[in-house]
C-alpha cells in the first residue's frame, strides 16, 4: 500500500509537470514492467487511455471495469441477461455484465447487487478470470493450491477463490505480491489487470497474429473537467479550504473541476449532519438557506455527490459510530436523490505532532477500512485521497499542511492541487473503463 | 394672546425639529456610496491575507443573493475557510431587495458563529464581534480583527 501511494503520488507528479513515456501510452515507459502487456492491451481495445493518452496504471480496478474488460478480452460476446439491482442497461459494463451472467462468472454474488464501483481484489479478479477461461477456450482446473503452500498468508485465501487462485499461480497469470506474500485481499491496479489479461490471451494462444478481440471503443471525454460539471463536494473545513482554492483558480481557469458545487460547514460531521436544522446546527447553506444535507443536495441538482467527513466524529462518536452515521446520512440523501452517484472520499491524516487521544492516524486507517466496506456493501464508490496526501510515516506532508501549529490538519494550495489532480485521474479512469 | 405665542411657539418647535431630521438622516451622499471604492480603501488599508474576491455567481453560492438584487456590490474573503476575515458590501436594488440582502446575510453571520464555536476560539471571536448593518439599500458585513477600524472608514464614507 506504502509503494502504491507513492506511485500513485509520483504519477500524480508526472502527469502535472507533462510526463515522459513511451510511444502512445504517456505515463507506462518502455522500460516499465507493464508496458508490453498495457501496450498490447490498449492497441487491441481491451482497456483503454484517456483522449491524451494516460492509462493510469496505478489505479485500482473496479469489478465493473474489470469485469468489462475481460468481457472485451473474450470477444465481447454476446448473450445473456443482468439481474443486478445496481447495473443499469445504460452502464457501460451492462453488457459485459450479462455475459458473465450467463457464464457463470459471477455465481457467486450474494443478495442483488454486483456493486460494480466496488474496488476489486485479488482473489476476485483470481475467481471472474478463472471462471471466464473457457470462454478463451482454456479448461479451468481445480485442486491446484498445493503449489501455494510457500504464502505465509494462504490460509487468507477464501475457499471459493482456492481453486482459481491456485491454477491461475499455476500456470503464472499471477503471482505473489512478495515472495511470501500473495495478498488475496490486496487491490488490483490497472497495470496488473492488463497484465493477467495479456497472460490468459497468451495462454489461450490469442496473442501474436491468433484472433484478435473485437471490441467497441470506449467512450472518453474531450473535457477533462465535465465529469464534474453536475458534481457536488459535501464536506467539513477541511472541504471549505477545498471551497476557496477552487473559487479562487476559476478565477483564471473558470473551467477548473467543471461546474461542481460545494456544500461545506466548518464543524460538519455526519453525526451533527443527522440533526434537526436549528439556529445552532452547522448544515451547510445552500444559497444562503441552511438545509439538512439530503435536501441541499437535492435542491442543487447534482448527480454524484463526493463527501469527505471524518474529522468532526471520530473525536466524538469512535470509528465504528463515525461510520455508522456517514451510512446513515448516506441513505438519507440517497432516498431524496435515488439517482445520484455517491464518492465517499477516504478521510486524509494529521500532521506530525498534531495527532489527539482519540483523532489519530491509526483511528482515521479503521475509518477508512470501515468506509471502504460500507461503500461495497452499498455500492458507492470509494475514493483513496489520502493515498496521494499521506507521507512514509502515514502523516500528512508539512508541505500540504497549513495549521500545522494548531490542528494540523487544514491544508495549504499545493495540498487541494494534488487532491483535484487524484480526482481528475479516478474520474478519468472510471470513465476509461 | 398667550395662546396664540404658544401655538407659534409649538409650531416652530416642531418645524425646527422636522429640519433637524431631515438634517440627520436620507442625506444624499449616501446615494453616493460606491462599494467598490470603499472595498478597495478597506483591503488597501487592511489587507485579508489569502483573500479572495467573489464574482457574481459567487455571491448565490457563497451568500443566495441573486444579481437581480444588487445593484453593485464588493466581497472579499479568506481562502482557507477557517480564517474570520470577510467583507461584503452590497448595494440594493431598492429597500425590499436590502432586507432580502440583509437576511441573507444574517444567515452567513449566524452560520460562521455556528462553524467556529467551540472549534476555533479565536476566531469565533472574532466573528462573535462582528454585525450586517442596513443603511437603506445599503447593507454590510464585516468579519475582521480589524472590525472598529473597518466600520469607521466605511461609516466615513457612508455618512459623507
Amino acid at each position: 500500500m506504502l509503494i502504491q501511494q507513492v506511485v500513485a503520488f509520483l504519477l500524480a507528479g508526472v502527469l502535472m509537470t507533462g510526463g515522459t513515456a513511451g510511444g502512445d501510452l504517456q505515463d507506462v515507459p518502455q522500460d516499465s514492467w507493464a508496458y508490453s502487456y498495457v501496450s498490447y492491451i490498449v492497441e487491441h481495445d481491451v482497456m483503454s487511455t484517456t483522449k491524451t493518452g494516460y492509462f493510469l496504471g496505478e489505479v485500482q480496478i473496479n469489478r465493473g471495469d474489470f469485469i468489462l474488460s475481460l468481457w472485451r478480452a473474450a470477444g465481447s460476446p454476446a448473450g445473456g441477461s443482468v439481474d443486478f439491482s445496481d447495473v443499469k442497461q445504460e452502464d457501460a459494463c451492462y453488457e459485459a455484465l450479462a455475459w458473465a451472467t450467463q457464464q457463470g462468472i459471477c455465481q457467486d454474488i450474494t443478495g442483488d447487487a454486483f456493486s460494480p464501483a466496488a474496488y476489486l481484489n485479488r482473489e476476485e479478479a483470481c475467481a471472474f478470470l478463472w471462471r471466464a477461461l473457457p470462454a478463451f477456450g482454456v479448461e479451468p482446473r481445480e485442486g491446484q493450491s498445493g503449489g501455494l503452500s510457500g504464502f505465509e498468508d494462504v490460509d487468507a485465501v477464501s475457499s471459493w477463490a482456492l481453486d482459481a487462485v491456485g491454477d491461475l499461480y499455476a500456470r503464472g497469470i499471477i503471482s505473489g505480491t512478495s515472495d511470501t506474500q500473495f495478498s488475496p485481499a490486496g487491490p488490483v491496479t490497472r497495470n496488473e489487470a492488463a497484465a493477467m489479461l495479456y497472460k490468459t490471451l497468451e495462454l489461450a494462444g490469442k496473442i501474436e497474429g491468433e484472433e484478435k478481440p473485437s471490441v467497441p471503443t470506449s467512450t472518453v471525454p474531450e473535457d477533462e473537467w465535465s465529469w464534474f460539471d453536475d458534481a457536488v463536494f459535501v464536506g467539513d473545513s477541511v472541504s471549505l479550504k477545498l471551497t476557496g482554492y477552487v473559487t479562487k483558480t476559476r478565477q483564471s481557469d473558470p473551467d477548473y473541476l467543471g461546474k461542481a458545487q460545494f456544500l461545506t460547514a466548518g464543524s460538519l460531521g455526519s453525526g451533527n449532519a443527522l440533526w434537526e436544522v436549528s439556529d445552532k446546527s452547522v448544515h451547510p447553506l445552500y444559497q444562503g438557506t441552511k438545509m439538512r444535507l439530503e435536501d441541499s443536495v437535492q435542491a442543487c441538482g447534482a448527480k454524484k455527490m463526493y463527501i469527505l467527513l471524518g474529522m468532526n466524529d471520530i473525536g466524538l462518536y469512535g470509528v465504528e459510530d463515525s461510520v455508522k452515521n456517514m451510512e446513515t446520512l448516506l441513505g438519507l440523501i440517497k432516498e431524496k436523490t435515488p439517482d445520484l452517484q455517491i464518492f465517499v472520499q477516504s478521510a486524509t491524516p494529521i500532521h506530525k505532532g498534531n495527532e489527539k487521544k482519540v483523532l489519530n492516524n491509526a483511528n482515521l486507517r479503521l475509518y477508512n477500512e470501515q468506509l471502504q466496506e460500507m461503500c461495497q456493501r452499498n455500492g458507492y464508490y470509494y475514493v483513496d485521497i489520502a493515498s496521494v496526501l499521506t507521507d512514509g510515516e502515514g502523516y500528512l506532508p508539512d508541505a500540504y499542511c497549513s495549521d500545522a501549529s494548531g490542528m494540523g490538519m487544514h491544508f495549504t494550495d499545493e495540498a487541494c492541487r494534488i487532491w483535484v489532480d487524484y480526482l481528475k485521474q479516478d474520474a478519468a479512469a472510471r470513465q476509461a473503463g | 394672546m398667550k395662546k396664540m405665542v404658544r401655538s407659534v411657539l409649538l409650531l416652530s418647535l416642531a418645524a425646527l425639529m422636522m429640519l433637524g431630521a431631515s438634517a440627520c438622516g436620507g442625506k444624499q451622499a449616501a446615494a453616493d456610496l460606491d462599494v467598490k471604492a470603499v472595498m478597495e480603501d478597506m483591503l488597501a488599508k487592511h489587507p485579508i491575507e489569502n483573500g479572495m474576491e467573489l464574482g457574481e455567481s459567487d455571491m448565490l453560492n457563497f451568500y443566495g443573493i441573486p444579481a437581480e438584487d444588487m445593484e453593485a456590490f464588493a466581497a472579499d474573503l479568506a481562502a482557507d475557510g477557517i480564517t474570520a476575515n470577510e467583507i461584503v458590501l452590497v448595494k440594493a436594488k431598492d429597500e425590499d431587495s436590502a432586507k432580502e440582502v440583509e437576511t441573507k446575510l444574517q444567515n452567513r453571520l449566524d452560520a460562521r458563529r455556528n462553524e467556529l464555536n467551540g472549534y476555533l476560539p479565536d476566531q469565533y471571536a472574532i466573528v462573535e464581534k462582528s454585525e450586517v448593518k442596513r443603511d437603506g439599500v445599503y447593507v454590510r458585513l464585516i468579519i475582521s480583527p480589524e472590525q472598529d477600524a473597518l466600520v469607521e472608514l466605511y461609516n466615513s464614507y457612508l455618512n459623507g
